[in-house]
């Protein structure tokens, strides 16, 4: 083993120039795979701290007031767990007004797991006491000071002391009250609070807790929060979320990737991997280069009577020396650099709440979630086990690698590897120079092809890198449209500032006049003003084609209807016949410009203002499901819908439930001119409007005040010029509208900013991915470039020696280098017709970008193709030029 | 008509201790149609003179005149282009290209030549005379040692040079192909009325040339001789 090893180092030392690139190869590859790695535990690990900061520092939480609890107390430790901490919560009592709340009592424990920490004074000691949150305090409209009186549930207590106040993500349902622990209602149970040691996955952990207790499991409540984040639900069965996905209706892929991927995981752990497996095949790529350079050396040995074991053995060492100085410095220099890149675009990193097949809004929340309330990076955080994971990757890896080679070189004979003669005998048998006068390129091409391993090599290195980079491209620039459009669909026209009614009473409404206003305020550029009704239409014999779309009708005791809606409108929609049904709609009118904008979102027909007017015709915009398909309902250009809306368009409350006396309504029949899947500014306020799940008839503002007598409008959009300042006009802004009733005004400037800025972060470091990529695809066609004319010498000096001339012999290579350009341009179109088409599905069926376009601009193409051709023809001159150093005579006699 | 003249040629390798002198002042001249076999030890300096006459290489001193060009004075290019029109090469291992055809490995040198049109007639007038049209369509794998050696005759007949240089052609070959290739360089020589130089160390074969210049340690050693080959049959 010992002359094997010694063996190894001399060929690593010998041939210095493969030795280099397999070293740098596997600095890059391990730089690239740990760094990213890196990147992405670092932006789990900050969202796992702001987890804990929003939803509390506990895992699970349960009902104590039992037998078992005493067990517990005497000794918390058991079989397949380990609590790191847990608290008590006693609820004393609850009462309901004015508020929902909750008289409780706690321990230290309970009071750190929740971050609620004493601002002032102390906690309750005595019946009397009571302690509270500012939060709390206002909600009660109660003085901020200790020691003052309240009165709360009947009950006198004074103030002793204030807490922060609970984390972020419960607060909406609750306020908790701390009392004293003697304080004795006779109606107090406890509950217990469970924060596990973060060791694996915390769900076998909480399933060895309840088995070793006795305690059921579906009593044990999660911290949805940062169960995702510990593993503290149970990992879905990949089989059956398969079979789902592919047996069972309206799931498909994006129901599978949405269950695989519904931590982000999926996609992480799938970029490493692929970024392993190109390092992998680079790896290979150059190592098979050095090993073919000296196969008849083996050869040799094997005919001296080394056996095939032996071979693999040094070839193993010099590998694994390679490895052993290569893969710890490439994992400290990727990790530097992704230190250095967390500190400028940490955010990016950092996983967001996930954009399920479940619904549009949850993008739309998502994003707006994105912008604005990012929490901060945190420090970078190197993920060892992805460099533990990579060592073993790359160990067995380059074992396979060996494996590989010595059964390669088992194909061959001795005779063939001491010759070199690895190449097979073309099949073409043609004469060329009968037909052609230059043979050079019919050499170069036959060349070209003779080692269709190292080809097909360069071609998927250099494909891989513009590949990656016009994907980048492709999803950017479909970001960037969607985030547009969703802000367009969310607050009307991508504009900066809007004003709007906060209110579900239809007499609340910013008067035309205002709007007028408002046009003259310092700065505005554009104002699209929208009128709203709300309106029902039948959908008769059988036109509602999903007839489970709406929980009102769809019968599932797993999703009930929405009891405000139910109770404010009667649901959204009725179900009158077996096939009849009246829904409820919502009625826009919209400026010319806003129409037009909204041929983006056209299905069928056409937009046109002027002869909406003239027909008094509507635009129809359609249901859509979690896939984006949108035949949900048989309506179509042309078909007629009767609209019915409430006489007087002040009142509100029964009426909107369309139950009252026919007398009360005005119904109108209206043409549909075009059918659309999205709305622009929407109202949320009586029926919602989440984009996809509810009807919306849109016409021109003229048409609302001529059919229904509407003339005030619920929402303001307001673009501003750009030289604007945004706080003073948005502060005019108010100003104007300061008198108006419930009247709103939601300055966006910043958020958008964020958002774009967060968009070209994310941008930076996709095109840093596709750099450092291109660098090792480099390197990889520099050596296999240099290998392929090097392994030509003997041919090129009798091309020499034959009399080519140096300008000859270059321009020759040259055309080479174009064939590879060209070749790799090819493979690149290819591969990214795929990679497009995949994406396209993604984006349009998983994550429901609003409107992508299927194809980039032909320039990126063009400039990857540019790439392409440079860089073949220079790798191909570089390594030629060097053959136009030697002696002819010595590559003659190579 | 003389076509090449060799004139006190020097060829130091190395330097200082490492210093071997090639050749030390080699002088003769080659008539048209000359079939002249250089000999020597290994080491002798018969190959590098080859080189020197091939223009693969450059001499410290002398001058090498073919057909009136002081090939020394030639600047790169120049040399190249000479060397494609007026010498053609034989080498020991065949030199052939893999990837083409007989037919194409043939015809390659004149396509070197823009402009030059290849003259197919006399391409297939060499293979049928070299007994290789038949394989004309095969690729040098597929042909036997000598075989090979025939295409890489034809290829240095294929430009119709003023010398062919012909380093050991027959020294990876068995006696019964090295004389049929020696019979085959012989009838070209004749047929063509070709100037051929060859080196070798076989005494037999050089004694079917027409003249035999022996070389020893860089010089030429005794009176050239004239081999049996003038007029009479290869060994």
């Amino acid at each position: 083993m010992k002359k094997i090893l010694k063996l190894a180092f001399s060929y690593i030392r010998y041939y210095k120039k493969q030795t280099l690139a397999l070293f740098f190869g596997m600095i890059l590859s391990a730089a690239i795979l740990t760094g990213i790695g890196s990147l992405f535990y670092s932006g789990r690990q900050a969202a796992l701290e702001n987890a804990r900061q929003e939803y509390g520092d506990w895992h699970y939480a349960l009902w104590c007031s039992e037998p078992w609890f005493e067990d517990f107390q005497k000794n918390p430790e058991g079989k397949g767990f380990q609590i790191e901490t847990y608290g008590i919560k006693t609820i004393k009592k609850t009462a309901e007004e004015p508020f929902e709340m909750e008289f409780v009592s706690a321990d230290s424990s309970y009071l750190k797991m929740m971050g609620r920490k004493l601002l002032e004074g102390k906690m309750p000691e005595v019946s009397s006491e009571i302690a509270m949150d500012r939060h709390a305090l206002r909600n009660l409209d109660l003085p901020e000071e200790l020691g003052c009186t309240i009165e709360l549930d009947g009950q006198t207590f004074t103030l002793c002391g204030i807490l922060t106040e609970m984390p972020e993500k419960l607060q909406e349902d609750r306020l908790e009250i701390f009392v004293s622990s003697t304080l004795d209602y006779g109606t107090e149970g406890d509950f217990l609070y469970l924060k596990f040691r973060e060791k694996g996955e915390v769900y076998k952990q909480a399933a060895a807790f309840a088995d070793t207790f006795g305690v059921k499991e579906d009593t044990i409540a999660r911290n949805n929060g940062i169960a995702v984040y510990v593993g503290g639900e149970a990992p879905v069965k990949i089989l059956e979320v398969l079979k789902a996905g592919i047996f069972e209706k309206g799931t498909g892929l994006p129901y599978i990737w949405g269950q695989l991927n519904s931590s982000g995981f999926l996609t992480e752990n799938t970029i490493l991997a692929v970024l392993g497996l190109f390092g992998g095949f680079i790896l290979y790529s150059l190592f098979q280069v050095s090993v073919i350079k000296r196969i008849s050396q083996y050869s040799i040995m094997q005919t001296l009577g080394i056996t095939e074991g032996k071979v693999f053995q040094m070839l193993w060492a010099e590998q694994l020396f390679i490895f052993a100085a290569g893969y710890p410095l490439g994992s400290v220099l990727g990790n530097s650099v992704a230190a250095l890149i967390y500190q400028k675009i940490g955010r990016v990193f950092i996983v967001q709440d996930q954009v399920l097949h479940t619904g549009v809004n949850i993008q739309e929340q998502a994003l707006e979630y994105a912008a604005s309330n990012l929490p901060d990076a945190g420090k970078f955080r190197t993920d060892f086990s992805v460099l533990a994971a990579g060592a073993v990757f790359f160990f067995l890896l380059l074992t396979l690698i060996s494996l590989r080679l010595v059964r390669k070189m088992r194909r061959l004979t001795v005779r063939q590897m001491i010759t070199g003669e690895t190449e097979r005998i073309p099949r073409h048998r043609k004469i060329y120079s009968l037909s052609m006068e230059n043979l050079t390129g019919i050499l170069t091409k036959k060349f070209m092809f003779s080692r269709k391993g190292a080809f097909a090599g360069i071609l998927f290195s250099l494909s891989v890198g513009s590949v990656i980079f016009l994907g980048a491209f492709f999803v950017m620039e479909n970001t960037k449209i969607n985030n547009e459009l969703t802000f367009k669909a969310d607050d009307g026209l991508g504009s900066d500032i809007q004003v709007y009614e906060a209110s579900d009473q239809l007499k609340d409404i910013i008067p035309r006049e205002k709007a007028a206003a408002l046009e003259k305020v310092n700065g505005i550029g554009e104002i699209h003003p929208v009128r709203y009704l709300l309106g029902e239409i039948p959908l008769t014999e059988g036109k509602l084609k999903w007839t489970s779309f709406f929980e009102e009708v769809a019968e599932d005791e797993a999703n009930p209807p929405d009891p405000e809606l139910m109770e404010k409108y009667n649901g959204r929609i009725l179900q009158t016949g077996e096939k009849d049904y009246l829904l409820k709609v919502n009625i826009y009118g919209y400026d010319d410009k806003m129409l037009k904008e909204l041929q983006n979102y056209l299905i069928e027909g056409d937009i046109d203002p002027d002869q909406m007017r003239e027909e008094n015709s509507v635009i129809f915009k359609t249901i859509s499901d979690g896939q984006g398909n949108t035949d949900g309902i048989d309506l179509h250009q042309g078909d007629s819908i009767f609209l019915k809306t409430p006489k007087d368009t002040g009142n509100s409350g029964e009426i909107l439930k369309f139950l009252s006396d026919e007398s009360l309504y005005n119904t109108g029949e209206f043409q549909i001119a075009a059918v659309t899947n999205r709305p622009l500014a929407k109202v949320e306020t009586y029926i919602g409007d989440s984009g996809s799940m509810e009807v919306d008839i849109i016409m021109t503002n003229e048409q609302m005040e001529e059919n229904f007598g509407v003339t005030g409008y619920q929402t303001i959009s307001i673009s501003l010029k750009e030289e604007a300042d945004a706080e003073t006009a948005a502060k005019e802004i108010r100003d104007v509208v300061s008198d108006v009733p419930k009247c709103m005004v939601k300055d966006y400037t910043e958020q958008i900013n964020s958002q774009n800025l967060y968009l070209a972060q994310k941008m930076i470091f996709f095109y840093g991915i596709a750099l450092v990529l291109f660098l090792v695809s480099l390197l990889h066609i520099m050596n296999s470039m240099q290998y392929l004319v090097a392994a030509r010498k003997h041919e090129f000096g009798i091309l020499r020696a034959m009399g080519i001339t140096d300008t000859g012999f270059m321009k020759m290579l040259a055309k080479e280098g174009l064939r590879y350009g060209i070749y790799s341009s090819l493979a690149m179109m290819i591969m990214y017709f795929f990679v497009q088409k995949m994406l396209y599905y993604f984006m349009l069926h998983v994550y429901f970008y609003l409107h992508p376009q299927g194809m980039i601009s032909p320039a990126p193409y063009a400039a990857m193709v540019i790439l392409n051709l440079v860089i073949c023809v220079s790798a191909v001159l570089v390594s030629g030029r060097s053959i136009l150093k030697q002696q002819i005579i010595e590559e003659i006699r190579e | 008509m003389e076509v090449l003249k060799v004139n006190n040629i020097k060829k130091t390798y190395g330097e200082k201790e490492n210093q071997v002198h090639a050749l030390k002042g080699i002088s003769f001249s080659v008539e048209q149609g000359e079939f002249i076999a250089i000999v020597g030890t290994s080491g002798s300096g018969k190959s590098t003179l080859l080189n020197l006459i091939g223009g693969l290489d450059t001499p410290e001193k002398g001058e090498i005149i073919i057909r009136k060009h002081n090939i020394a004075c030639l600047n790169r290019k120049e040399l190249t282009v000479f060397r494609r029109r007026n010498i053609g090469f034989v080498f020991q291992n065949y030199s052939l290209m893999p990837v083409l055809n007989i037919y194409d490995n043939v015809a390659l040198p004149v396509t070197f030549d823009r402009g030059k049109h290849v003259d197919h007639k006399y391409i297939k007038d060499l293979l049928c005379e070299l007994g290789l049209w038949e394989k004309r369509k095969c690729f040098p794998r597929e042909l036997s040692g000598g075989q090979q050696q025939r295409t890489a005759l034809a290829r240095a007949l294929a430009n119709k040079p003023a010398i062919i240089l012909a380093d050991e052609p027959t020294g990876n070959l068995d006696s019964r192909t090295a004389v049929e290739v020696m019979g085959l360089l012989k009838a070209s020589s004749e047929k063509y009325n070709q100037t051929i130089l060859m080196v070798t160390h076989n005494e037999a074969l050089a004694q079917a040339c027409d003249r035999i210049i022996r070389i020893e340690d860089g010089k030429l050693y005794g009176k050239e001789e004239t081999g049996i080959g003038k007029g009479g049959d290869a060994v």
